[in-house]
């Protein structure tokens, strides 16, 4: 679960919880942002990174709870289709 | 625009101080569209405090306007530091905000490397990376790039959009 803002200042802290998913190739990851209040392109990005490894190592991500801004966000990037949101 | 209030700042070129940046855009889209701010009135809201007491770090960017100008204005503040001082030491960002009674803009201006943002192309689906400059676009009316030295953006965002133009929220 996400919670803040997910950006240039704290998507590198999240890096090593990626790495450490995509190591363990889990089957479903739910990525949650209800309590995610602000996103940026650095934040999109590690989000996006997580759904390519997971998924190409065989698993599911399910994005969840997105809104306000973020939920903006993805959308102007047309990932509301591709993530369900 | 001559009866706009003006806000100005100056701050090193630095990732870190990126959020007191955004705290200044987002007070100043507060101040839009505001009549008659008088020298002492009391503000109209209490400061936010967590259980601490401390002022809440939280963005709470729920309005909408806030929301699209404060995503446009970060996209461009990051590439700053990360792209425009790459490698460079002692750069500075040189902030003027403009508040009007439908619109704000703010220029940002830096003395780093200067790029062609015509060549910038448009993010494929599921990008890792070159969104930033598509999203401020999307987020404000008028985006404008000048290469430098000193290089200049102006980011605009008008409170009622032309009929021709909706915000993404």
């Amino acid at each position: 679960m996400f919670s803040g803002k997910l950006d240039v200042l704290t998507a590198p802290e999240v890096a090593p919880i990626i790495e450490t998913l995509v190591a363990e190739k889990r089957r479903k990851v739910i990525v949650d942002l209800a309590g995610l209040d602000l996103i940026d392109s650095s934040g999109v990005a590690a989000i996006v990174g997580l759904y390519k490894r997971v998924r190409a190592a065989g698993g599911e991500v399910i994005v969840t709870g997105a809104r306000d801004q973020p939920l903006a966000i993805f959308k102007l990037l047309r990932m509301d289709k591709v993530f369900g949101l | 625009m001559p009866d706009d209030l003006v806000v100005e700042l100056t701050i090193p070129a630095l990732i870190a101080f990126r959020d007191l940046a955004i705290r200044v855009v987002m007070e100043s889209c507060k101040l839009v569209g505001q009549k008659g701010i008088e020298k002492g009135a009391a503000g109209s809201e209490q400061t936010d405090t967590g259980d601490e007491g401390m002022p809440d770090a939280r963005f709470e960017l729920s309005d909408a306007f806030m929301a699209e100008f404060v995503s446009a204005f970060s996209e461009i503040y990051n590439n700053i530091p990360i792209h425009a001082y790459q490698g460079m030491e002692d750069g500075q960002v040189e902030l003027e905000i403009h508040i009007g009674e439908d619109h704000i803009s703010a220029s940002i201006i830096d003395t780093g490397r200067s790029f062609d943002i015509a060549a910038v192309p448009l993010p494929n689906e599921l990008p890792t990376g070159g969104m930033g400059i598509h999203i401020a676009r999307s987020m404000v009316d008028e985006l404008a790039y000048e290469p430098g030295p000193p290089n200049r953006w102006k980011l605009t965002k008008y409170v009622r959009s032309p009929p021709d133009s909706s915000g993404p929220l």
